[in-house]
């Protein structure tokens, strides 16, 4: 692999002929951000693998180990289809040889045979590896008799995670996903809209996984519920805000509905790669913020070793698979953003209605050329729609959608949804009749 | 919402209707104060009333400045 300094002379390259990229310029670029990614696999199995993570301050930072055991099968997963390439055989080896044990531990086969209403989440790390080449016949022969327990459905989840459910099902029996799977995903954010302005968390990740396990990351093009264009231009909100908030474990997984719907970088989605790509090349991983936990200073060796990745782990693994699913055949490079030109008054104007703040993509922006800037105005109003409606400024978002309307920007769903508050607002303090 | 044209046929209706009482809501809004809005870059989740209702994936962390950079990188990657 290429020393650090040679990594970010070959972003800077990139970057600057981002309206001409040489494709397997950018195609090296991605295998090495997945090599890294794969290289911090290897150090979480090693480190959270046995035990998970239970030093935090915070009660939602703990975990059991399956939780990184079966987001590192994630991760390989979708690196599989890469995995014969020389510039990752040996790390992509050496993490399903780290990962293997832990997914059929003795107490991996406990606690499927305990837990039978969670039997394939539990078994997500076995699936995936069997659906890698390297199944386990005895570990199959467990599942089994969880799986068609008398409790096995008794655990309800949301339609998003049913799917999942389906999914992993569909690849454990190696066969097609069962009946239901389209009927399922339209009850998800493929079908309808997640609330883009005052929507949680929750709701996003919603978003974001239900295009994951519908598309078998990126391997299946099934139809979509409704066109892939309503989804994208949700997808390109919900990145928007990610970035605003520097949530780049979001951001990362945002940007993923591209490629997994082989679909061409919109000029949004390639600015939100370009901004986490270069705070990769800047922190050496991405992190998931622009926080870091305080307990690190009070803590050494092992333990600060074992924090570190609690921490981190999750946000370099997405951005692995991201570069994963970006490295698809026919996905183009995700540096170059290219598209329909809006005015620069037009560009200024947006600009100038969201407030300067420290965020890393208004740098990344500010840095573009002109042209680039231009494409961008989308972005914009995406970014100046929600600030001005979570400050409750309904002069400032009416505003934006008359500039949007005259512009042609107006087709989207955010700007509908934006529109569709205003309206309730109004209902709110009209006089009684 | 099932396409673009009705999309941009719920904006247009709402601009064209001119009946959104920018004065009464300014009102409403200085009367409940800055409750109301949610101002905060920090969460992605939505108000009601006072309280935030939030969810953490991952979880929040407390802000340091004071840690080396190439400290966590060499925890994290493995590097120096």
């Amino acid at each position: 692999m290429q020393n650090p300094h040679d990594h970010k002379a070959a972003l800077d390259r990139l970057l600057s002929h981002a309206s001409a990229p040489h494709q397997a310029e950018f195609r090296q670029n991605l295998l090495q951000r997945l090599h890294l990614a794969l290289r911090i696999a290897g150090r979480t199995v090693q480190f959270l693998g046995t035990d998970g993570f239970d030093g935090s301050d915070h009660p939602d930072g703990n975990f059991a180990a399956e939780k990184p055991l079966a987001e590192t099968a994630m991760l390989l997963y979708t690196a599989g289809r890469h995995a014969a390439d020389p510039a990752l055989r040996e790390v992509f080896d050496a993490a399903m040889d780290d990962l293997a044990p832990h997914a059929r531990s003795q107490r991996m086969r406990w606690d499927v045979v305990r837990y039978p209403s969670v039997c394939l989440q539990l078994a997500t790390p076995h699936i995936l590896l069997g659906a890698l080449g390297r199944g386990d016949a005895r570990f199959d022969a467990l599942l089994a008799e969880s799986a068609t327990s008398s409790v096995s459905g008794s655990h309800e989840v949301v339609p998003y995670r049913e799917l999942e459910l389906m999914w992993l099902e569909a690849l454990w029996r190696n066969e097609a996903p069962r009946p239901g799977f389209a009927e399922v995903a339209r009850k998800t954010a493929l079908g309808r809209a997640i609330d883009l302005l005052n929507g949680t968390r929750e709701d996003a990740y919603a978003h974001t996984h239900a295009a994951m396990y519908y598309t078998d990351f990126g391997n299946r093009q099934g139809n979509l519920p409704r066109p892939a264009h309503e989804f994208l231009d949700e997808s390109a909100a919900v990145l928007a805000r990610a970035l605003v908030i520097e949530d780049y474990d979001l951001a990362a997984e945002a940007l993923m509905a591209w490629p997994l719907l082989s679909t061409s970088w919109s000029p949004a989605a390639a600015f939100g790669f370009r901004v986490i790509a270069s705070l990769e090349d800047k922190v050496g991983f991405l992190p998931a913020g622009r926080s870091a936990s305080s307990q690190l200073l009070r803590l050494d060796g092992h333990d600060r070793t074992k924090c570190a990745l609690a921490t981190s782990y999750h946000t370099a693994y997405v951005m692995g698979m991201l570069c994963a699913v970006a490295l698809k055949p026919g996905m183009a490079s995700p540096y170059a953003t290219t598209g329909p030109a809006y005015s620069m008054s037009l560009v200024g104007d947006l600009r100038a209605r969201i407030p300067a703040g420290s965020a890393h993509w208004e740098q990344v922006f500010a840095a573009l050329r002109p042209d680039e800037q231009a494409a961008l105005a989308p972005f914009l109003l995406d970014v100046a729609l929600m600030q001005s409606s979570r400050k409750g400024d309904a002069v400032q978002m009416a505003r934006l959608l008359q500039m949007a309307l005259t512009h042609g920007l107006a087709d989207t769903t955010l700007c509908a949804q934006a529109a569709g508050l205003l309206t309730r607002m109004g209902a709110l303090v009209a006089p009684d009749r | 919402m099932s396409n673009a044209a009705d999309r941009e046929e719920i904006v247009r209706k709402f601009l064209g209707s001119k009946v959104f009482d920018f004065g009464a809501f300014g009102k409403f809004v200085a009367e409940n104060g800055t409750s109301i809005a949610s101002a905060s870059d920090g969460e992605f989740g939505f108000v009601i009333g006072h309280r935030f209702i939030r969810y953490c994936i991952p979880p929040q962390v407390s802000v340091i400045q004071e840690l080396d950079p190439a400290v966590m990188r060499g925890e994290v990657t493995g590097g120096r």
